[in-house]
């Protein structure tokens, strides 16, 4: 194992810069180090002015996504050493506009989370004395779409979203799903207004990298195609029995 | 040193490239899995024409045959199975997970949902393969 | 500049931020929210808590018998009425949060499950799988999207803007841009988590570092029982990265090099093959980090590359449940330690990883500066005393933030709103400061990553699990050099988007500050109580010490200490006993 490795960092400083552009830092390869670590011992030691994301480094607060050698990673649970000799190169995410260096604007992310209108939804106006019932079976229906940690690896890694950034994304749709799945929930037909629309569930092609690269097994593309099921369903319902439903 | 500015900073925006599809393995496996829906139309064209010619009469039947034999289109049948088994794993992996993810709870492995589909699959060959092949 | 003005503002994106603004909005509709955080709501440290939460909900609990463990556990420097008010509201609002959708884990009729916990005697903590702080946070993210509260996201506040006594707004930093805003407000509720980050091992996040105790402090606003540090007794050598106390009350062991089940030496009880509440690994954090360095001093814990660890065996749990119970305990040992918990021994250690101290409060969140609030992690109420008791943190975001609300919105609500002036001027103040002492400043020498370093490892061995005259008072005088070689800081980034190194700058200046109060506080306090160890004050001192220390800043800049009695209602000190036989102990579910 070589003691060093080179890690090429975009760079992008508004003040200064018309467009990104890579710099090269040589780091100690550390065989418990991952990416984060590396770009932390740049910011310590050999440039302070590189500017990135991160908090927890264990995976669950979602600040990190960067893409690393080209593939969507939390840097802090990606081991440099898995990119030996190197070099190896860390960018921003993909599909984001670039605010400085490593971070991206995610507005356009929050605005989606706040259209899919991602609370429970109750019809009764006084909740119960104790808690509502839910067996183990009907959290198991949903809770995997509760992990979302919003990192937005998904939407770098989703064509759909690069090509046309109205799409409201894999992670607002998986988790618009997790609360339509929640047998707590009774804001299904709210939210199928919002996610039947052109830019809602029907922009997904199903090209499922969102998955693929997912540090947290949501799956949002099967939320998608779960929830494709059930719109078309109540499409259906709505003229061949209009006088039920919500 | 950069002065403080009024109006908010610049933010660097690119375009996603036409070529996207090929910067990644399974971007291209997308792309063909998608064309090869051309092929599926291709086969319902020739299934169509198959069965018109079998109305048609033996000498009708025998003209489609020799049509399906020539080089050219054995090239371009292969090349047209080969899709449509793409087009029909790809379908029995992805559909089937929608309809029944889960069952108490669990999620059911790719497997398990794709299984009952390769399965109707493989009967529904056998029963066509056995329908056209007896016709003599 | 930019101004803007609301009526209360939230200083932290976290739980009891996020509560406190709900809390508000229901409170007095009428009245404008925000909430001004250095990150979006969902990274808040919040997010990593994995345990559960407690509060009684069995038929054969008691509340008193929760507050009872809560205060034995503290080591009774916790208000007892504080702790009453804790454990009568913790189960409304756990209650309110499952109504909220947050995905408890449940029985298989459908009830909230619940699960032992150390210093518990019975089983009353709530949890969401080991992710109870992630489902926690973003259920209470997900549901504030409902109610009118702004948000300054990525904004980190510099300062607290005091007049005449009174709180009237903060000045904060957008890091988008590298703006200075201004905000007035009538009331301001700090929320901003621990300072974890003055010590060099900690499970705490990045950006745990102690923003609000500091813009207190310097607010005039005293720091309560600061010297309260709890180590957790088991973290990832390397990383500092949590596994959760729910790991040990699954069924896990604390095991040495000899694989001996050392905590029976430690008055903590006797071993039995299933966990027994308040006893073995089910007891207080405290005796645990403590057990695990007298071990150290005997030669009987492990060396790993890292330093000493033990070993928390869970093998003997299986596949089954550990992937039931413990599934993020068990990634992250994959990922971080290259081990599987299912075959394999995890090595851990004791790392810092909460800090009892905090804001001084009252029962309503208030500080004794008018219009100023704190709850959360930032605030000493206190319910938690000398030593936090695991899953009681939690519903303290719920109980406290909820009640600072409510509280500050009914001083909102018949208070002025503060005139802009004043308040303009002191923003174009602070704007000025941050540019002159960090932007374009020239002349400084030191740097970031060497102060920090020096200051973690001064409180790493001043201040850890055991602390005496001499280490202590070797703490302050480096502490106080770092503070004035701190005013010769320079900074490489001089651009005003996303400056993350002006920001580490400015953290490190609330880092020193809250060191130096821990510190302070340590130093004053001459006796051994809950996760305050002082090997030349070995006793407990209820005739001195049955008070909780406040450091406020001096006339001369200084930390002063002075003390403040514990509130005493119904349960008369006594003496703190763990590893009791019980009737019969846990039955697995």
């Amino acid at each position: 194992m070589a003691d060093t490795i080179v890690i090429e960092v975009a760079r992008y400083s508004p003040e200064s810069d018309g467009a990104p552009h890579f710099a090269s830092y040589q780091v100690p390869l550390r065989k418990d180090w991952m990416v984060l670590d590396a770009l932390n011992y740049i910011k310590d030691n050999l440039d302070g002015s590189l500017a990135f994301r991160w908090s927890c480094r264990m995976g669950i607060c979602g600040s990190c996504g960067m893409l690393v050698d080209g593939y969507e990673r939390l840097t802090c649970e990606t081991r440099l050493i898995q990119f030996q000799p190197g070099p190896v190169r860390v960018q921003p995410l993909r599909h984001f506009p670039v605010a400085r260096d490593l971070v991206i604007d995610m507005s356009d992310f929050i605005e989606k989370l706040n259209k899919v209108r991602p609370w429970i939804v109750r019809k009764d106006t006084t909740p119960p004395a104790r808690e509502y019932l839910q067996t183990p079976e009907q959290l198991g229906n949903f809770v995997q779409y509760s992990h979302c940690i919003n990192c937005m690896l998904c939407y770098s890694a989703c064509p759909v979203y690069g090509i046309d950034q109205r799409f409201i994304g894999p992670a607002a749709l998986a988790l618009a799903e997790r609360y339509n799945l929640d047998s707590r929930d009774q804001g299904a037909s709210d939210r199928l207004d919002v996610l039947s629309q052109h830019d809602g569930i029907w922009d997904c092609t199903v090209i499922g990298e969102c998955s693929e690269v997912c540090p947290k097994e949501v799956d949002p593309s099967l939320a998608i195609q779960e929830f494709k099921l059930t719109a078309t369903k109540e499409w259906y319902k709505s003229f061949l029995m209009p006088w039920g439903g919500k | 040193m950069a002065a403080y500015s009024e109006f908010p900073p610049r933010e660097y925006r690119s375009e996603i490239s036409n070529w996207w599809w090929l910067g990644r393995w399974r971007y291209l496996k997308f792309i063909l899995r998608e064309f090869s829906s051309l092929f599926v139309a291709y086969f319902l064209v020739v299934t169509v024409i198959q069965v018109g010619a079998a109305a048609g009469g033996p000498e009708a039947y025998a003209a489609f045959q020799d049509w399906m034999r020539e080089p050219l289109m054995i090239v371009i049948n292969i090349i047209a199975l080969l899709f449509l088994i793409l087009h029909a794993v790809t379908w029995s992996n992805l559909v089937p997970k929608a309809v029944f993810p889960r069952r108490r709870g669990v999620r059911l492995s790719e497997l398990t949902t794709a299984l009952p589909s390769y399965i109707l699959w493989l009967v529904a060959t056998v029963v066509v393969a056995g329908f056209i092949m007896g016709w003599k | 500049m930019e101004t803007s003005s609301h009526d209360v503002l939230l200083v932290g994106g976290g739980g009891a931020a996020l509560r406190a603004a709900i809390a508000v909005c229901e409170t007095d509709p009428a009245l404008s929210v925000a909430v001004v955080s250095k990150v979006y709501p969902m990274r808040s440290h919040t997010v990593s808590a994995e345990g559960g939460a407690a509060g009684v909900i069995g038929e054969d609990d008691t509340l008193d018998e929760h507050a009872y463990d809560t205060i034995s556990g503290g080591d009774w420097l916790s208000d007892q009425d504080a702790v009453e008010i804790f454990v009568n509201e913790v189960p409304r609002e756990l209650l309110r949060l499952e109504h909220w959708g947050c995905p408890w884990s449940r029985r298989d009729d459908g009830k909230v499950a619940v699960r032992p916990f150390g210093g518990m005697k019975k089983m009353r903590t709530w949890f969401a799988a080991d992710k109870t702080g992630f489902h926690m946070l973003h259920t209470l993210f997900q549901t504030s999207l409902r109610f009118p509260i702004a948000r300054y996201d990525e904004t980190f506040v510099t300062k607290l803007l005091v007049e005449d006594g009174r709180v009237c707004g903060v000045v904060a930093l957008e890091l988008k841009s590298g703006k200075v805003r201004v905000i007035t407000a009538k009331a301001v509720i700090i929320c901003t988590g621990g300072c974890g980050r003055v010590f060099p091992y900690t499970t705490n996040a990045n950006i745990c570092t102690g923003d609000g105790m500091a813009l207190a402090y310097r607010a005039g606003g005293p720091l309560k029982d600061m010297e309260m540090v709890q180590y957790h007794p088991t973290g990832l050598p390397m990383t500092g990265i949590l596994i959760t106390e729910a790991s040990r009350a699954e069924g896990g062991y604390l095991l040495n090099k000899d694989g001996y089940r050392y905590l029976q030496d430690y008055n903590l009880g006797k071993p039995q093959p299933q966990p027994v509440f308040r006893s073995m690994e089910l007891g207080p954090r405290d005796r645990l980090s403590q057990a695990f360095v007298k071990e150290m001093a005997k030669g009987r814990t492990i060396k790993g590359p890292y330093g000493d660890i033990v070993h928390l065996d869970l093998r003997h749990l299986g596949e089954e449940k550990i992937q039931a119970r413990l599934p993020m305990v068990r990634e992250l040992c994959v990922k971080y330690e290259n081990i599987d918990p299912v075959k394999e021994m995890i090595p851990v250690r004791p790392v810092m990883h909460y800090m009892m101290g905090g804001v001084h409060t009252d029962t309503n969140g208030a500080t004794p500066v008018k219009g100023l609030y704190a709850a959360g992690e930032a605030a000493c109420v206190s319910i938690n005393g000398s030593n936090r008791l695991g899953s009681n943190s939690l519903g303290e975001l719920l109980v406290f933030g909820a009640r600072a609300g409510k509280a500050a919105a009914q001083y909102a609500a018949q208070s002025a709103m503060p005139g802009a002036n004043p308040v303009l001027a002191l923003g174009a103040d602070e704007e000025h400061r941050i540019e002159r002492d960090y932007l374009r400043k020239s002349a400084g020498h030191e740097k970031i990553v060497a102060l920090r370093t020096e200051m973690q490892q001064a409180m790493e061995s001043g201040a850890g699990i055991y602390r005496d005259r001499g280490s202590l008072e070797a703490a302050v005088k480096k502490l106080a050099e770092l503070q004035d070689r701190y005013r010769a800081i320079a900074i490489d980034d001089h651009s005003h988007v996303f400056n993350t190194q002006l920001v580490a700058a400015l953290e490190l200046g609330f880092l020193l500050d809250a060191s130096e109060a821990i510190v302070h506080s340590a130093l004053r306090r001459d006796e051994s109580r809950g996760a305050h160890q002082r090997t030349d004050f070995p006793e407990r001192d209820d005739k001195k010490f049955l008070a909780h220390s406040l450091v406020s800043r001096g006339n001369d800049g200084r930390p002063m200490v002075s003390y403040l009695p514990v509130t005493i209602t119904r349960w008369p000190p006594g003496k703190r006993v763990y590893g009791e036989p019980t009737d019969g102990g846990h039955d697995s579910h």
